[in-house]
């Protein structure tokens, strides 16, 4: 069951994921991949508020979690930092991308987190 | 699968999270690679690099990780773990993205 509830929750989670990212490219100019951005401070700022919830069930937190973890991507934000350019040496989008996106995200989590609790 | 979307408990190296998120960008980068070189179909492309290997890795949880070591006071394990995955998840995808120029 835990299995059953993790897996669609995270394939739903993809699926947002795909949407979501898609029709946030679509509307900007910018060279920097603001989908993927977008989509993982959203989702770390929900599982955030997840962990900040007082007593959560296990079935809950396994549906969050899953969601949370289908809908955000650590390999596409890879991927993509390293191919706004790193060699000869790495260019100025490519390290905003990896420390900027990397600061906000655990400040998104900690936004979440201290809303629930 | 099931207990990695979960965050490690405070205080403790988040070793699960970590090996998916560089296994994970190892396999993204060579996959798109080769999908830039049309070795691989379009509805392919969706399900893997999208779907699966999107949804291998998790950015959520790592920053969750991350905050609950630093609430924990575990300045160095947070600090080591952000580094092992950002700079070796980098290091990953450049050499999965090499791996699909030259696999034919």
């Amino acid at each position: 069951m835990t299995v059953l509830v993790a897996t669609v929750a995270g394939s739903l989670g993809a699926v947002a994921r795909y949407l979501v990212t898609g029709a946030i490219q679509k509307r900007t100019r910018s060279r920097m991949p603001v989908g993927t951005a977008a989509v993982n401070l959203i989702g770390a700022f929900a599982l955030g508020m997840v962990i900040g919830v007082d007593q959560p069930t296990t079935g809950w937190l396994l549906a969050a979690a899953g969601f949370t973890a289908g809908f955000t991507t650590f390999s596409t934000w890879m991927v993509e930092t390293a191919r706004l350019g790193l060699f000869p040496r790495p260019s100025m989008r490519s390290a905003a991308n990896l420390f900027v996106l990397g600061v906000l995200g655990v400040l998104s989590a900690a936004l979440g987190y201290y809303v629930m609790s | 699968m099931v207990g990695l979307a979960l965050p490690s408990g405070a205080g403790v190296f988040p070793t699960a999270t970590l090996v998916l998120n560089l296994v994970g960008s190892v396999a993204l980068g060579l996959y798109i690679t080769r999908r830039e070189r049309a070795v691989v179909s379009r509805i392919s492309l969706h399900f893997w690099a999208i779907g699966v290997l999107g949804s291998l890795t998790t950015f959520s949880t790592f920053s969750v990780e991350v905050l609950q070591l630093i609430e924990a006071g575990s300045l160095g394990i947070a600090g080591v773990y952000a580094a092992t995955s950002t700079l070796g998840g980098l290091s990953c995808a450049v050499v999965g993205s090499r791996l699909g120029e030259v696999w034919r």
